[in-house]
Parts: structure tokens; sequence; C-alpha cells
């Protein structure tokens, strides 16, 4: 009987056991795969803003906003930059912005899967979508870092670090293969500094405080969530493009809202979502039907996204006037109007 | 002879207006900006729009009128005949906002000539305004009006009506 038992398992893990366990590697593959590009992460009301600070926000020079300025829960914005959107300074719109940038930060900082560990200066290197981290800080002090998103503009790169990033003088990021600053975020685990003349792109989610030095230029968002914001004659611009509000959620129906603000001058957000995983379009024409431009056109997943449309930026060349914009994914379509006064 | 006349004076508004229009120097899609259909009412045939631009557009109509305006107008009963040649143009402005929905329903309002024509020497030339409402659908190349004209007519004797029809058209 013994003899009989030891014979069947045997047979049971040679014959069963080997295929089981391909079976096993094979369905661990595509995960692994995946991991190459992470989701994005979801940034809620806290995408409105270029600059986001929680104890002040103080400028010398001539700082150039364009995006929202807010602080919260202090309440002090000192040298008057130039802001082409609102400024929140302390109310509850820059108060709830601070929810989601927390929620936002710790979406980030809590991404496992496919990390890659890279540690000190990333300056000189080239680097693919996917999710780096490291234990200490990040620098770009020597060369420039250059993102390569490999054509796919809905590519994501995500960057942990458990202590500071610091780009030095002059320093750049450089984007290219169509890599695209609002999907491209930088996890901080105490504060950022960007060097003079440095050239940045991406969302900062600090969780102290962040300083751009003199004539720092920064393509996408500061947003620190316990210390303040501190800038020196730089450009702060909100990037164009899709961000995802709410990443992971699988919304009840397809929506598309109106625009806000509307009327708008010279930029406004589109939010939509999509309850299942498609190609998506967005384009925008004017009254008399005429594409004015494709603001998305790609696969999504399922969930809550928003565009930002930036009329001189983004979508050069249009003029006053009543515009319809139209989502449209699988056999569903849905249209808005929006109206630009200059 | 007058019929020609007023032709001639309503293509010479035509002009203006074009004139008016190359100032604006608004770039224009060149694409369906020229729709062609039909309309009923006074007057029922032919029914033509160019858009000049997002909110402009000159209009044109060519068909039989039926109100006896000689009687309807003045009252002094010396009409002569109820058909007529119609043919009118408008220079039209459209609010796409007027109306606040996600379709496109444009109010659209101005100003225009009228030529009423039989035979002998019956003809008048009015001018008009226009106000009216379309609806031009997201997925199709047609709009549908609906739109009254009040005219003055001038000559003849002077007199004072209202056109009015509704329609549709396709753009090419």
């Amino acid at each position: 009987m013994k003899t009989w038992s030891t014979k069947t398992t045997g047979i049971v893990s040679r014959w069963i056991g080997f295929p089981a366990a391909m079976l096993t590697v094979a369905l661990l593959l595509p995960p692994l795969s995946l991991s190459q590009s992470p989701a994005p992460v979801a940034l809620g009301s806290a995408s409105d803003f270029a600059v986001l600070a929680s104890s002040e926000v103080t400028n010398t020079g001539a700082t150039v906003v364009t995006g929202d300025l807010g602080v919260s829960p202090g309440t002090g914005v000192t040298g008057t930059p130039t802001v082409t959107g609102t400024i929140h300074a302390g109310d509850s719109v820059a108060a709830q912005a601070q929810l989601d940038l927390t929620t936002a930060y710790n979406d980030a900082a809590g991404r496992t899967v496919g990390a890659i560990t890279v540690a000190g200066n990333l300056g000189g290197q080239t680097l693919t979508p996917g999710l780096y981290t490291s234990t200490s800080s990040l620098e770009i002090s020597s060369g420039d870092l250059t993102l390569d998103a490999l054509g796919d503009a809905n590519a994501v790169f995500i960057f942990q670090m458990a202590s500071t990033l610091i780009t030095t003088t002059g320093r750049q990021v450089i984007l290219s293969g169509a890599a695209n600053p609002a999907n491209i975020f930088w996890q901080v685990g105490s504060s950022a500094t960007l060097g003079t003349t440095s050239v940045f792109k991406g969302n900062i989610l600090a969780l102290a405080s962040i300083t751009l030095t003199t004539g720092a230029v920064l393509d996408g968002r500061a947003l620190a969530r316990t210390g303040a914001v501190t800038l020196d004659g730089n450009t702060v611009t909100i990037p164009s493009g899709v961000t995802a509000v709410e990443a992971g959620s699988t919304p009840e129906g397809f929506t598309l809202s109106q625009n806000y603000p509307n009327p708008f001058n010279p930029s406004t957000t589109i939010q939509y979502s999509i309850e299942e995983a498609g190609m998506v379009s967005l384009k925008l024409f004017n009254v008399l039907g005429v594409e004015i431009a494709t603001l998305v056109n790609g696969r999504q997943d399922a969930g809550s996204y928003a565009v930002r449309l930036d009329a001189g930026g983004n979508i050069s060349g249009i003029t006053s006037g009543v515009y319809y914009y139209r989502l449209e994914t699988g056999s569903v379509r849905s249209t808005r109007k929006m109206v630009l006064l200059e | 002879m007058k019929t020609l006349q007023y032709l001639v004076a309503i293509i010479a508004l035509c002009i203006f207006f074009t004139a008016l229009e190359s100032i604006a120097q608004e770039q224009v899609p060149a694409q369906k900006r020229f729709g062609l259909g039909i309309i009923v009412g006074e007057p029922t045939g032919l029914s033509a729009k160019y858009w000049t631009s997002s909110a402009t557009a000159f209009d044109f109509a060519l068909g039989w009128g039926f109100i006896d305006e000689n009687n309807n107008g003045n009252g002094n009963g010396n009409g002569g005949g109820t058909e007529w040649i119609h043919f009118h143009m408008d220079y039209l402005w459209h609010s796409f906002d007027a109306i606040s929905s996600s379709e496109r329903f444009p109010i659209y309002y101005g100003i225009g000539g009228r030529v009423n024509a039989r035979e002998g020497d019956n003809s008048s030339l009015a001018i008009r305004g226009v106000l009216g409402i379309a609806w031009m659908p997201h997925d199709g190349p047609f709009d549908l009006f609906l739109e009254l004209a009040p005219s003055l007519r001038l000559t003849q004797s002077t007199g004072f009506a209202i056109d009015g029809g509704f329609g549709g058209r396709f753009y090419f």
C-alpha cells in the first residue's frame, strides 16, 4: 500500500507538477512584462494646480505660473508671481487639493511592482517608462537626464526617493519618444530643489518643501505636502495632455463633464470617464463642425481622466467663440459646448 | 427692366458685404461651407447658404411667393395675380451661445433684400430683416431652420409684409 502510494505521488509530481509549475510561470509573466509602464498617479483636484504648498508660497523675481496656485492650511502668498490661473490662499479648494495630493503621494510611494533600483546621479542616462526607486536621494548633477517614452504618449514614469531631489545649475530633463510631462511623477521623501536655470519635467510630489532657484523652468507641477514652495524668476506650466483623476476605479457609465472654467481664457479642463477600456477619442470642433484639434486619441483603461486645453499652448490659433468637444469610445459618444473669451 | 435693376442692386449689396467680410480677414475652414436645400413658406423653393466665417453667412432663396402683397400690404387692391417669383438674399450673423445646449442651435439675424417679380411691370423691391433659429446636428452635414423676415416694400408702393418659412439644407 505504501509502495503504491509512493508511486502515485511520483507520477503526480512528474506529470502534473511540471506542467503546473510551467503554468504558474506563464501566469506570472504577463504582470512582469506589463509592469514596464505603470499606471499614472491620480492627482485628483491637485491636477489643477501648478504650484501647491502647505505653509506658504514665496516668490522673488518675475515668476510666471500657468495653472492654479494654492496654499493650505497656510495662507501666505508673497512676492506677487504672475498667475494665469486662480490663487487659492487657504481656501477650501486648496484644502481639497492637499487631501488629494496626500492620496496621490501615498499612491506613488506605495508602488512596488516592477521597481527598478536607482541611486545618486541620474544625469547622462536615458530611461524608459517604468517605476524607479531610490532608498536615499536622487539628483541630476552631471549631464542631463533623458526620458524616452518609446513613442507612447501615455507611457508613465514614476520616480520614488526616500529623501531629496536635486538638480544642479543648468541641468535638464529632456523628453523624447512622445514622453508627456503630465505622466512623469517624482515622489520626493523630503524636499526638492531645482538648480539655477535648470529645466525640469514632471509632477513633483514632495513630502516637505520645493525650491525653484533663479530662472529654473518647470514643465509640470510643484506640489508640496507639508512645507513651502519657494520661487525665484521661474516659469511653471501645468503640462497639457491627459491626467488620470481616479485611476484604478471603474466608473459607472460613460460621462463627459462640462469643462471648467467655462467661458475660459486661456485654459480650461475637460473631465470624462469611461466604463470599459478601449479606443478613446476626444476632439475639438468649431461651430461649423470643422475639427480644430485632437485632444485624445488612443487606448485608455477604464477610469476618470482630465484633459487640460490651453489656447495658445497645446491648442494654438483658436479665437474667441463657441467650440464643441466630442468624446467617443466604442459605440457611445457625447458632445458638449465651450466658450473661449479673449 | 426694373427687375433687372433690382437684381443689379442686390448683387451690389452682395459685393458690399463680401468686401466687409474681407476686412474681417477671418480664416474660414474650407470645407462644408455651402448648403443647398428647400424652404417652405413665403417663399417656397430653393434655399442656399454660404458661410463666410464661423458666425456669418449669406443666405439665398429662389422660389414662388403666394402672398398678394398689394392686397395684403397697403390694401389698394391693384395686385395682378397671386404668384410671384421671389428672390432674396440676406447677410446673417449667428449666435451659437444664445441657447444653452450642447446641440448646435444658433439664433441668427440679419438684413437683406428681396425681389418679387411677375409678368408685366408689377415687380417690387423690398428690404428685409431676418430672425431665425437653426439646428445643425453634430452628426450630419445638414441644417434645419425656421425664420421670419419682416419686409418693407420700397417700390410700386411702400408696404409692410412678413415673409417666413422653414426648411433644410445639405452642406457640401
